[in-house]
């Protein structure tokens, strides 16, 4: 009996003992739970935060847009294939800034060319003054609208601002006697009997002045006698890209003329007299404003190149002496620090050492580059240039590929008897190399 | 007939004591192995929401006013709903209106300023809150804070709810007399929640020309 009673009490211990511990699990149990909910709950703003930042990376790259401040209309071509939503649009004429705000799915960018007047915005500013112009997506994305040169004309995903082909002139444009063709830069040429193939960015060159005694980047006075139309288009900027087939058996100059070119060899090409182009492909080089705040900064200038791009700065009132220091940051993610981007480019316009340079920096790596710039004087080009732009060779430097996304930032540093800094806001760039269209050509009259 | 032995009183004990404290070491092995997961979880959760705040927040102008001597700042949160906007600072300002955050002799600032939410053109005030420091290493080491023991314990930060629940946007008001010609940078920064400690972290730096 009393070892019965023993048995009892040493079975009851245990017992107790596992109810003790299923109890313990009991009350840690909740807690588990409620962990394993945080746990889930952080992955969710991960996610949320993952697909957020994937849904601004496409919108960047499928929304291609310019604003006309002479008509007051924002160009948008969304190649997206869906709507688009407009949350926030702010601008600023330099002194005056208005922001508006609009409920959402009022203000839609559909599928292809959107054209949007800045008054229908609500937007009172005078659309010539306004020099600042952003517009919000319902995602964050922020569309901030270069100034047109003319509408972009978007070609199997190449974004060109002409397009002349055979289709749009079967046999070409004939150019007629009176006729003449002009470009400078670092154009190369292919010739294939009667066939010109001229290709390559663009520079301005004081051998050969445009309207208002220009230096000339290209030229085409064309004399069409059929249907009997002029056309003339003179270029002046630094950065433009330009494609032309041309055939004629007129002679013409292609002649080595490194004015405007630092660090690489550039050409002329000019032919007077008939001649007919089969191709005209050209794309100007965009714009970004940043005069409002009277910096040594006016312009920032960007554009595709083959497989590059060009990325330059326009300065402000150009002195004739003191010196330029720039800066050009390029970065495939935005960065808070512009020292962190994946590219670094400095240069320097020196106009009373009569200098320049140009160096980039990535990786470690320090290289030579290779720059452009607008000079209005042969004989002393260094203290005319106003315009200071650097190729940069993106693909093999940091990898980037067709339709990717790129941050960019330029800064000046004007000293004379003092310093005064400028610099840009981050652009997003999308990169879409011109060699697709450039080697779809060249198969076209030359074959593989 | 089996005879079987008895358990004696002692042994049963002994058992009983030992079960007890086999379970506890285990659920305290449990728990202390919980505490370090909570612990890196809580890391996690500081980047994942520091992410989310910076790809959720848009800060679509700065741009000064000389004649107001005012920075101000337009922006919009996309749809997170827990990005608070923790100091403010110009770091070219350290001279004039600031409070320091952090150290008596001023290691830390954040430059003064109004937080307005605009909704069809009215602006308003939200109301601040008031958080406690936390005190994760890595986050700290970015404010350059070279003594730890001198962290003031409260912030004040401001909620930034999503557009679509405001119908607006925020804008952001720092009194300055800027220079000009002169570069100004001005971080935004954001206070992370997590269990009730807050967390600063860097958003953006945004460049101002004058």
């Amino acid at each position: 009996m009393i070892k019965k009673t023993r048995l009892r009490k040493g079975l009851a211990g245990l017992v107790a003992g596992l109810i003790a511990a299923i109890a313990l699990l009991v009350i840690a149990l909740p807690v588990m739970m409620q962990y394993q909910q945080h746990i889930t709950e952080s992955y969710h703003i991960e996610e949320y935060a993952a697909i957020l930042k994937e849904q601004k990376e496409i919108e960047e790259k499928g929304l291609a847009s310019c604003y006309n401040p002479s008509t007051g209309i924002i160009s948008i071509n969304n190649t997206l294939g869906e709507n688009v939503t407009i949350v926030l649009v702010y601008a600023s004429d330099g002194v005056n800034e208005e922001v508006k705000y609009f409920q959402l799915g009022t203000l839609k960018i559909t599928p292809g060319t959107n054209r949007i007047s800045v008054s229908d915005l609500g937007i009172n500013l005078d659309p010539r003054e306004i020099k600042i112009l952003k517009l919000v997506t319902s995602r964050g994305t922020i569309i901030q609208p270069p100034y047109c040169s003319k509408v972009a004309i978007v070609i199997t995903g190449v974004a060109l601002n002409m397009l002349l082909g055979e289709e749009q002139a079967p046999g070409g444009l004939l150019a007629a006697t009176g006729s003449e063709t002009f470009a400078h830069g670092l154009i190369r040429k292919i010739v294939n009997n009667t066939l010109i193939l001229i290709n390559g960015t663009l520079v301005p060159t004081p051998e050969s002045t445009g309207s208002g005694y220009m230096p000339l980047a290209f030229r085409a006075d064309l004399k069409i006698e059929d249907p009997n139309i002029d056309l003339t288009i003179e270029r002046y900027d630094v950065g433009d890209y330009l494609l032309m087939i041309i055939n004629t058996t007129t002679s013409y100059d292609y002649t080595q003329s490194n004015i405007g070119c630092y660090n690489t060899y550039c050409y002329t090409f000019h032919i007077r007299g008939e001649h007919a182009i089969y191709g005209l492909g050209y794309s100007f080089v965009s714009k970004y404003d940043d005069s409002d705040d009277n910096g040594p900064l006016k312009y920032t200038l960007i554009n595709n190149g083959y497989d590059h791009i060009i990325i330059g700065v326009e300065f402000n009132n150009p002195e004739e002496t003191g010196l330029y220091n720039g800066t050009i940051y390029v970065s495939k993610v935005k960065v808070s620090d512009a020292s962190e981007s994946d590219l670094i480019a400095k240069f320097y316009v020196d106009k009373t050492g009569k200098n320049i340079n140009a160096t980039l920096y990535v990786n470690g790596n320090i290289i030579n580059a290779t720059a452009f710039y607008r000079t209005y004087n042969i004989k002393d080009p260094i203290p005319s240039i106003d315009q200071f732009a650097i190729y940069v060779p993106v693909e093999d430097l940091l990898n980037v590929g067709f339709g990717d996304s790129l941050w960019i930032k330029t800064a000046i540093t004007y000293c004379s008897s003092e310093c005064s800094t400028d610099d840009s806001e981050w652009i997003n760039f999308t990169y879409n190399p011109l060699k697709l269209i450039v080697n779809e050509v060249y198969r076209k009259y030359f074959g593989s | 007939m089996v005879n079987r032995k008895s358990m004696s009183p002692v042994l049963s004990a002994i058992i009983l004591a030992a079960a007890i404290i086999a379970v506890g070491v285990i659920v305290l092995m449990w728990i202390s192995g919980h505490s370090s997961m909570v612990i890196k979880q809580s890391q996690i959760d500081l980047l994942r929401s520091e992410q989310a705040a910076k790809e959720n927040l848009v800060i679509v102008h700065v741009t000064y006013n000389a004649s107001q001597s005012k920075v101000i700042m337009y922006l919009l949160n996309m749809g997170y709903n827990k990005i608070f906007l923790g100091p403010i600072r110009i770091k070219e300002l350290r001279s004039t209106d600031y409070e320091d955050i952090f150290t008596p002799d001023g290691i830390w600032f954040g430059n003064n300023y109004t937080v307005k939410v605009v909704v069809d053109s009215t602006e308003s005030n939200p109301s601040p809150l008031t958080m406690n420091i936390g005190g994760l290493s890595e986050y700290l080491e970015n404010l350059e804070i070279r003594d730890p023991s001198a962290i003031t314990d409260e912030i004040n930060a401001y909620i930034l709810e999503p557009y679509n629940e405001i119908n607006g946007y925020y804008k952001v008001e720092i009194p300055a007399t800027l220079d000009q010609d002169s570069t100004y940078s001005i971080e935004v920064w954001t206070i992370v929640n997590i269990y009730n400690k807050a967390y600063l972290c860097k958003l953006y730096t945004a460049q101002l020309t004058t």
